[in-house]
Formats: C-alpha cells, sequence, structure tokens
C-alpha cells in the first residue's frame, strides 16, 4: 500500500518561494484591482445627428465638440447645454482635440470615410476611442486601425451593442439567449443566418444616391474641403454631406454600411467566427454606378466550416428562419421547431460573460466586448459586399491575408487611395 | 457580326437617349436600371466589345460628352463594365486590348473632366503599359490626383521617377501626396531629393517626407528620420511618430534589429509625459519584436509603472516571451511586489499558455502504484446496460463497445467516492461527451457534480473554446492541457484518479490535469459559474450525451480507501513557521510514493 503521507515540507519549501502565495485561478486576483478614481472625459468629433446623441452617453465627462460645419457645432454646443453640461469647447479642427492631455475618450461620429483616419490619430495621440459604425469604409484601413490600436495600446469600442445587450431587431429577443441556443449545440452544425425583412431585419435601400448631381455653391457654414478629408475631391452638392452621405461609395455604402455592423456583428458572434471571413461572397445586384449606391438582391456569405449569412435584399424567403442547422431552426420571438427548446435551454450554461462596461475597460485596459478585432471582422463583411456588389461578380478571400484569392482587381478595393487632406489645412 | 454590332451600339445610345429625360439631376440608379430595362443586356455588350478589337472599343469612347452638353450615361456604364470585366481573371488575354483602347481614347479626349473620369477606371486593368501616359498628368492640377491614384494602384516602380520629376512643381497638396506615393513604392534613389522637403513649411508636405524616408527605410535614413520626427510640431508629432515605429518594423524585417531596439529605448527615454503613455506602450511593443531577450528586463520594470497603460501593455506583452525560466523570474518580482502588483503578475501568469509550466513549479508529484491491472473490476460487462441507469435507450452496446447513440446521461447504478478509473474512447470529428464524475441521477452533472470533458479538442468548430472547455478538463474548473488526443475514428486511453479533492487525468500516457479542486475554486471557478457540487466526496460515474457517436470500452474502476486529509495549507504553514521557529532539525522522510 502506497504511503499516503503528506509530505509538508517539501510542500511548503516551494510555496513558501512564493511568499506563501498558491497560484489561484484569475478571477481571484481580478477584483483586487485597484482602480483610478478620476471620471473619464471625452470629445465628439462629428456633432450631425449621430454624434449629438452621443452627448447623451453617460460614459465620461464631455469637454468638447468638433465639427467642420459651423452650424452643426453650434446645436451641439447647444445640446450640451440643455443637457446642463458646463464649459463644453466647440472645435473646427480634430488635431486641437486631440492635443488636450485633459481628454481621456475620442467619440468619432463623422461620416464613415473618416473613421479609419481619426481612429488611428486618436490612437497615436494616446486616446482611447469609441467610433461609429461601420468601424471603416475599407479593409484595409480597418488593417491600420487595428495596428495603430494595438501597437498604443488603445481600447476602442465601436457603436453597435447589440451582441451584449438590447432586444435584437425584429428577432425581439437580446441575442444572448440565441448564442446559449448555438452554444448548446441542438442546431447543430454548421449554422445559416438569414437577415431580412421576414427574419426581422430591414436594408434600408432608400439610402440611395443621385447621379448626374449639378454642382452647387457650397454654404458659408462648411468647409468642405475639410468635411471630404481622405475622401477624393468631387462638386459640392447638399445631396453628398450630412443626411444622405451614405448613398455615395466615397463615403459609405448605402444600407448595407449603415445597417450593416448593427446586423452581422451579432451573426458573427452566434456563428462564432470573430477571429475569421468568409471564404466565398456571392451576390445578385443591378450594375452598381461608380459614385452613386444602389440596391442590391441579395448577399451571401460562405465560412470555411459551411457556415453561412444570408442578407435577403428581396425578402424573397418569406418562410427563412433566422438561424437554423441540422438540428433545428430558430424565427422571430424565440419560436422554433424544437419542442420545448426554452425549458430544454435552461439547463444548459449561458454564454461567457462579455466586457461591456466601457468606463471600466479604459481603466483596467480591458479589450470591450465590441473591439477593434472582432469589430474590424464584422465590418469586414460590409465591405466585402460593398465590393462584391460594385465589381458584380463572386469573390474569394482569404481571411488569414485578409486578400482575394488571385484577384488583383478586388484587391485593389482593399486599400483605396486617400487624398493629402493634411497638406490643405 | 462585327459590323452589325456597330450599327447596334448606336442605336441603342440614341434610343436609350431618347427615353431618358435630358440632364435630369433627380435621376437615381433605379431609374438608369428601368432604362436598361430597355435596351440590350450591358453584360452582354461589354461580351461582344471584349470579343472585338480596340477600333470599336475607342468608337465608343467617341460618345463620351463633357458634362452640360448631353447625356452619356450609357457610354459610362459600358465603359465602366468594360473596364471591370478587362480586369477580371475570366478576361486575363483581352485585357491589354482595352488597355491600349483606354489609353487611345484618353488620348483623343479633348475635355479635362473626361479624361478625368477614364483615369479612374485604370485601376480595374492598368499595367507598366499606362505608366508613362499617366505620368503626363501629374503636373496637372486637377487630373494629378486621379492620375497617382490609377499609378499607385498599378504599383510599378517604372512611375517613380515620374513622380519625384513633379514634386518641385507642384502644389501642396500633390507634393505630399507624390512624397507618399515615394514611399510607398520605395524609391531608394530619390531619398537625397525627399530630405529636403524636411524643413517645408507645409505640415503635410513634411510629414509625407517622412512618411516618405520611413517606408523606403535603410540604416542610410536612421538619423534623419529621428531627428525630423522629433522635431516636430505637436500637430503632426503624434504621426510623426508612428511613422517611425513603421520604419522601426521595416528595419526588424532587414535584420537590423538591433537598431530597432535602439529606436524603442530611445523613446522609452524620451516620452515620459502622461499624455504620451501610449508612445511608451509602442516602444515596449517594438522592443519586444526587435529583440526579446534584451526587452525581458524591460517587461519586468515597466509591469511596475506608474501609469496604468503601460504597466498593462508590459504584462500583455509577457507572453510573448515564454517559457519555465521567464515565469520563475516573473514570480519573483511578484514576491517582491506590493499587493496589487502581485496580482496582475499572477493574473497574468494564469492566463497563458505555458501555464502548465506552473503546475511543474508548486504541485507535489503524485505517483500511486505501477500501472497495472491488479485491483481492477470491470464496469461495463462488454453485452449490455447492466449496472446502468438513466438513458438507457440512448445508448447501445456494438460488439463490446459501449455507445452513445447519440443519447443523454447514463449513470453507473453505483456511487464511488475515490477511485482510479481506466477507459478507453472514440470520437467521430467535433465529437463531444462528457464523463461526470461524483454525480447525482438528476440534474446538470458539470455543476451538480464534476464533468470531465470528452472533446475532439483540435476540431476546426471548436478553436474558440475556452482553456477550461478543452478536452480532459474539470469543466469549468480547471484546465486540460492539449495535444494528446489521436485522431478522430482511434481509440484514446485515459485513466481519471480522483482522490479526494485532487482529480488527475491522463490521457494516452500523458498527465493532462493534476488539480486541487478545492484550491481551484477556491474563490469561485474560472468559468464564473455555480458548481454546487463540486466537492461532492460521492456520487455516480456517467457518460454525459452531447449530441455526438461516441464509443467506449474497457471501463474498469478500482476504488481507494483514502485517510482522511484535513489540514488546510494555512494550517500547515502556522506548523511549519512554529517548527522553524524553535529551531529544531527534522530530517527528510520522504516515502518513495508522496501522496496527497
Amino acid at each position: 500500500m502506497t504511503q499516503n503521507h503528506f509530505t509538508r515540507r517539501k510542500f511548503l519549501q516551494s510555496s513558501l518561494a512564493v511568499g506563501g502565495l498558491m497560484i489561484v485561478p484569475r478571477h481571484v486576483l481580478g477584483a483586487g484591482h485597484t482602480a483610478p478614481s478620476d471620471e473619464l472625459t471625452k470629445a465628439i468629433i462629428g456633432v450631425g445627428g449621430m454624434g449629438r446623441g452621443h452627448i447623451r452617453y453617460d460614459d465620461a465627462r464631455l469637454l468638447a465638440v468638433c465639427d467642420v460645419d459651423e452650424k452643426h457645432l453650434q446645436l451641439g454646443i447647444q445640446e450640451a447645454e440643455k443637457r446642463g453640461i458646463e464649459n463644453v469647447q466647440g472645435y473646427k479642427d480634430f488635431r486641437e482635440v486631440y492635443a488636450r492631455p485633459d481628454i481621456d475618450v475620442i467619440h468619432i461620429a463623422t461620416p464613415p470615410h473618416w473613421h479609419a483616419v481619426m481612429s488611428i490619430m486618436a490612437a497615436d495621440a494616446g486616446k482611447d476611442i469609441w467610433c461609429e459604425k461601420p468601424m471603416t469604409r475599407t479593409i484595409g484601413e480597418g488593417q491600420k486601425v487595428i495596428e495603430a490600436v494595438n501597437r498604443n495600446s488603445r481600447i476602442f469600442r465601436i457603436n453597435t451593442w447589440f451582441r451584449f445587450e438590447g432586444g435584437f431587431y425584429g428577432m425581439r429577443v437580446p441575442v444572448k439567449p440565441i448564442k446559449k441556443l448555438v452554444n448548446s449545440g441542438l442546431l447543430g452544425w454548421p449554422l445559416k443566418i438569414t437577415l431580412s425583412e421576414s427574419t426581422g431585419f430591414s436594408w434600408k435601400f432608400n439610402w440611395s444616391g443621385k447621379t448626374d448631381l449639378v454642382p452647387q455653391d457650397i454654404p458659408s457654414e462648411l468647409d468642405y474641403n475639410y468635411w471630404l478629408g481622405p475622401a477624393p475631391e468631387k462638386p459640392y452638392h447638399p445631396h453628398r454631406v450630412h443626411g444622405t452621405f451614405r448613398g455615395y461609395w466615397d463615403y459609405d455604402g448605402g444600407g448595407l454600411g449603415d445597417m450593416g455592423q448593427h446586423y452581422l456583428d451579432p451573426a458573427q458572434y452566434l456563428l462564432g467566427k470573430d477571429d475569421t471571413s468568409p471564404i466565398e461572397i456571392e451576390m445578385e445586384a443591378p450594375r452598381q454606378h461608380p459614385d452613386a449606391v444602389g440596391s442590391w438582391n441579395w448577399i451571401r456569405y460562405k465560412y470555411a466550416d459551411g457556415c453561412e449569412i444570408y442578407l435577403d435584399g428581396e425578402n424573397k424567403y418569406k418562410d427563412a428562419a433566422f438561424i437554423e442547422g441540422p438540428g433545428g431552426k430558430l424565427y422571430k420571438e424565440f419560436k422554433s421547431d424544437i419542442p420545448n427548446l426554452v425549458q430544454i435551454l435552461e439547463s444548459f450554461p449561458d454564454p461567457e460573460p462579455q466586457v461591456t462596461d466601457f468606463p471600466a475597460a479604459v481603466k483596467t485596459r480591458t479589450k470591450f466586448a465590441l473591439n477593434e478585432m472582432n469589430g474590424f471582422r464584422s465590418a469586414t463583411l460590409i465591405n466585402l459586399g460593398k465590393i462584391a456588389v460594385r465589381l458584380g461578380r463572386p469573390l474569394q478571400f482569404n481571411p488569414v491575408t485578409c486578400r482575394f484569392e488571385g484577384d488583383d482587381m478586388a484587391n485593389r478595393l482593399i486599400d483605396q487611395p486617400e487624398r493629402d487632406w493634411i497638406s490643405t489645412m | 457580326m462585327r459590323h452589325l454590332f456597330l450599327y447596334i451600339l448606336p442605336a441603342v445610345i440614341l434610343s436609350a437617349m431618347m427615353v431618358v429625360p435630358a440632364s435630369n439631376a433627380q435621376d437615381t440608379p433605379d431609374t438608369v436600371i428601368r432604362i436598361e430595362n430597355q435596351v440590350p443586356d450591358y453584360e452582354r455588350t461589354s461580351q461582344e466589345l471584349l470579343q472585338s478589337n480596340k477600333e470599336d472599343i475607342v468608337n465608343v469612347g467617341k460618345s463620351l460628352l463633357p458634362p452640360g452638353e448631353g447625356d452619356d450615361t450609357q457610354t459610362r456604364f459600358i465603359l465602366t463594365i468594360l473596364a471591370k470585366d478587362a480586369g477580371s481573371p475570366r478576361h486575363e488575354d483581352k485585357r491589354a486590348m482595352v488597355e491600349q483602347a483606354f489609353l487611345e481614347i484618353l488620348e483623343n479626349a479633348q475635355h479635362d473632366e473626361i479624361k478625368d473620369f477614364l483615369m479612374t477606371q485604370f485601376h480595374l486593368f492598368g499595367s507598366e503599359a499606362s505608366v508613362d501616359a499617366l505620368s503626363k498628368y501629374l503636373t496637372h492640377e486637377k487630373l494629378y490626383v486621379n492620375s497617382s491614384i490609377a499609378l499607385l494602384s498599378i504599383g510599378s516602380t517604372s512611375a517613380s521617377p515620374h513622380f519625384l520629376t513633379a514634386v518641385p512643381s507642384v502644389a501642396v497638396d500633390a507634393q505630399a501626396t507624390f512624397l507618399r506615393a515615394l514611399g510607398d513604392l520605395r524609391y531608394r534613389e530619390g531619398i537625397n531629393e525627399i530630405k529636403s522637403y524636411l524643413t517645408n513649411e507645409n505640415d503635410g508636405v513634411r510629414l509625407a517626407a517622412i512618411y516618405a524616408l520611413a517606408h523606403i527605410g535603410g540604416m542610410d535614413v536612421f538619423e534623419t528620420i529621428q531627428n525630423a520626427v522629433h522635431s516636430e510640431s505637436s500637430i503632426i508629432k503624434p504621426q510623426a511618430v508612428a511613422c517611425l515605429f513603421e520604419y522601426a518594423e521595416l528595419l526588424i524585417q532587414e535584420e537590423q534589429g538591433y537598431t530597432a531596439a535602439q529606436i524603442a529605448t530611445d523613446l522609452l527615454d524620451r516620452y515620459t509625459e502622461p499624455n504620451n503613455s501610449n508612445i511608451l506602450c509602442g516602444a515596449l511593443e517594438l522592443l519586444v519584436h526587435a529583440k526579446k531577450e534584451y526587452a525581458f528586463p524591460y517587461l519586468l520594470k515597466y509591469a511596475g509603472h506608474e501609469y496604468n497603460d503601460v504597466s498593462a501593455a508590459a504584462l500583455a506583452l509577457a507572453k510573448e516571451i515564454p517559457g519555465k525560466p521567464y515565469m520563475e523570474l516573473w514570480l519573483n518580482k511578484a514576491q517582491k511586489s506590493d499587493a496589487p502588483l502581485r496580482t496582475k503578475i499572477l493574473t497574468m501568469l494564469n492566463g497563458r499558455d505555458d501555464y502548465h509550466a506552473l503546475f511543474d513549479i508548486d504541485f507535489p508529484p503524485v505517483s500511486l502504484d505501477t500501472p497495472n491491472e491488479n485491483g481492477f473490476t470491470p464496469i461495463f460487462n462488454n453485452q449490455d446496460l447492466t449496472g446502468w441507469v438513466g438513458d438507457t435507450r440512448g445508448y447501445l452496446v456494438d460488439g463490446s463497445n459501449l455507445v452513445c447513440a447519440p443519447g443523454g446521461n447514463l449513470f453507473t447504478e453505483k456511487e464511488y467516492s475515490d477511485f482510479v478509473l481506466r477507459f478507453d474512447f472514440k470520437l467521430p470529428p467535433g465529437g463531444n461527451n462528457g464523463l461526470g464524475v461524483r454525480a447525482p441521477l438528476q440534474g446538470n452533472a458539470a455543476y451538480q457534480g464534476m464533468e470531465l470533458q470528452i472533446l475532439d479538442t483540435p476540431h476546426p468548430m471548436y478553436k474558440d473554446i475556452k482553456p477550461w472547455q478543452a478536452h480532459g478538463s474539470v469543466y469549468g474548473v480547471v484546465p486540460a492541457k492539449r495535444g494528446y488526443l489521436r485522431q478522430p475514428g482511434e481509440w484514446n486511453q485515459e485513466e481519471v484518479i480522483a482522490a479526494g479533492n485532487r482529480i488527475i487525468v491522463r490521457l494516452n500516457g500523458e498527465t493532462i490535469v493534476n488539480a486541487d479542486i478545492k484550491e481551484a475554486s477556491a474563490n469561485g471557478t474560472l468559468d464564473g459559474q455555480n458548481h454546487p457540487g463540486l466537492l461532492n466526496k460521492t456520487g455516480h460515474l456517467g457518460f454525459l450525451g452531447h449530441g455526438s457517436r461516441v464509443e467506449f470500452r474497457n471501463i474498469r474502476i478500482k476504488e481507494l480507501d483514502l485517510p482522511e486529509i484535513t489540514e488546510t495549507v494555512e494550517a500547515i504553514e502556522e506548523e511549519v513557521a512554529a517548527e522553524e521557529e524553535t529551531e529544531s532539525e527534522k530530517s527528510d522522510d520522504w516515502g518513495q510514493d508522496s501522496g496527497l
């Protein structure tokens, strides 16, 4: 019979070597962090409709607003005052905002063609970032944002949240129970997600651009050159800016750009595809104008493991499930063909908890639930769709190199050249 | 056929023009699509043009009109479709012809706006052959934009001298664009010329010059770049520093890691203000990329930095330098640090891939009787489910294998406390099951008892699982070492030792779990869930189906009869401290086998 003799001395010698403290699981230690007591401070760049919405967010104290349209800037300052936020400084040049050492977080609420440049410059200036969706207008820009955020060890989040809170549009339930269902394996594998009117999602084709715009005079309150920034110089027309910029490839991508990240980020999260991309993109769409965004009929993304996301722009498949697999289907309002699904799911574990407190993430330097890495991947879904639709043909994508396979032409849309706006300041 | 086409095409355009209201600024793509339906398919038109010759395409170009002189929307559509098709891999053999046609149309075009439109198509099909023609427009006040975009997308280095020659004579925005282009094209020969722009009065031009030198790279610009960056004005300093980082990364690629490390340490010395903390973070990362071994002492030092983000960055970089010797140095540092820093260091160590090396440092070795089958009794009779309860319809016996068909939970009728269990198992691809230990017959065994995961961990669909979900893990509590499973379809041998709070799992001869579950869950479990049954003293064994056809065989058990271990770690420490105070020497009375 073995000597089940507890050799205390040897054990203790090794434990004393670390001052008597045993190696214990990380969560034990995480609790002991001392957080700085200071409140965070922020500035909002771009105070149009979306940007003024950021004034309401209570993540940090608002110190400054910035806009290249004098009227918008005044509206922004007034909105802050209405909410009792005093001493908010107004700026036209966001670089002056970045140079202020007393501002911690930059909220970027400009049109998407500025998102990458402003995020990168914010990171290089030592700021943490809360960026509007879509994360970037091109795939190449997204990679550069990741580089800058990583090099500067900044905390970056995107302004969408459905993967961790809120009712998920027409599904009428949050994403969490759907993720729990996916994790349980009850639906089987691989899975297909359909985003359409019938499954609860609208693609907003009203965000189309106009062709044959007749140039007009630039209003005195708008610095159009600065509004354009890195985007190509094209003659001013009111439809290109402010409420309707989404209709132009130079700045965004229509309804796909507007709603894409809200819908596709949770879809990506559900399928567990946060660190990869589809390998095949197919679509059907009318000819696209080189400047004005048009509509599309459908876009299909296929992953290497067989998972699929189908954007049904025509709402052709009225009976489609939101998510389905070999084992079952899930529809709006959590209806399913699996009997007693809700009861069965009770005995399964909840999904991994997520980091959803942004100020806490900033203070403890923890990656936020929706960050530059997984946000890049869901923005890439949007950008892959845009490229496929603009080229009018299917594409093969390499998720590791983030380039199209043997497709020079498509690769030229990864990284679209930018105007040197700095020299024009 | 060709000639017939030539008659049709102008007729097509003419008829299209007749249905389109003139210069309608309200046109949307939808309007255009309705018109499309009234004319032949553009796809076919493009295909026909591809099959014809350069002259036919040039002819189409003749219908291009400047803005305000008529509606040439159809022509522009056709040309853009043709450009896209010409650049497609499918039409490789037609690309050059289309390129020549566009070059001719460009040459013939009288109006700047038309030239501009044409140049925006060159990125789709352009090649070396277009470089000279496009370069002509670099000195044009407006056209330089699309000309340089096209040249850059073609990416030919033969464009570089054109860019360089154009720089002195153009406006500042063009200058900056061309300087950056020279950087992107890595035009070494331009270095001296580019240097002269480092003192330009325009911020954008200076920054572009820094960018260019940074991307051309090489040791010969080392001094120049550093000086330029560090003396820059505050409005563009952050971006200048970013260029310096890019330059340093290039140096590393060119085997100049030592110089890159110098840049990093210089940055660490220079930028110590709080609002430059991000530069310190970047410098630490650069140092690790440049020279790992050299970087390690800096990581140790900066882990304790007063700036929260710098300390976090240093700790996050720690995993880039793996291995037991470094972990011991971290442990040493932890011991000498105050509580908050010690906490951070130990958190970091726990999260690493090479964490299992920590087990070697701390946990005492456990060995039992030499592995033989003495004292083992089968708990599966190789014939039927006698002795098993639960989902007996979801499991079946195939030959002498116990198969999860798939089914739910199948438990032993008997309960076990402390034991050695041995069995073989075989997984399908992506297979998922679990071994319930000290579990009740009802409820979720992973939480009401304990579950040792059975999983085809290497399968792609599990690439995002948590460490404590891998095969062999005490699910949610103790992660298992990975990499010892055989291929799906092959039999694995597993041994599970449950002795009091010690759980050991050995897979195909390798120890993949060796943990004290009481200590592992002392202040909560890794998965953050409640595991009320984790410390059950006794319970059923079971197979927990999760939808896969997993097979088992040779299931046998040897029950252990353990003495009660009641001391806690603290009590032992106190005792020993007391012993040492009295300075009495005890001889080591090691047993050959150290038990629990």
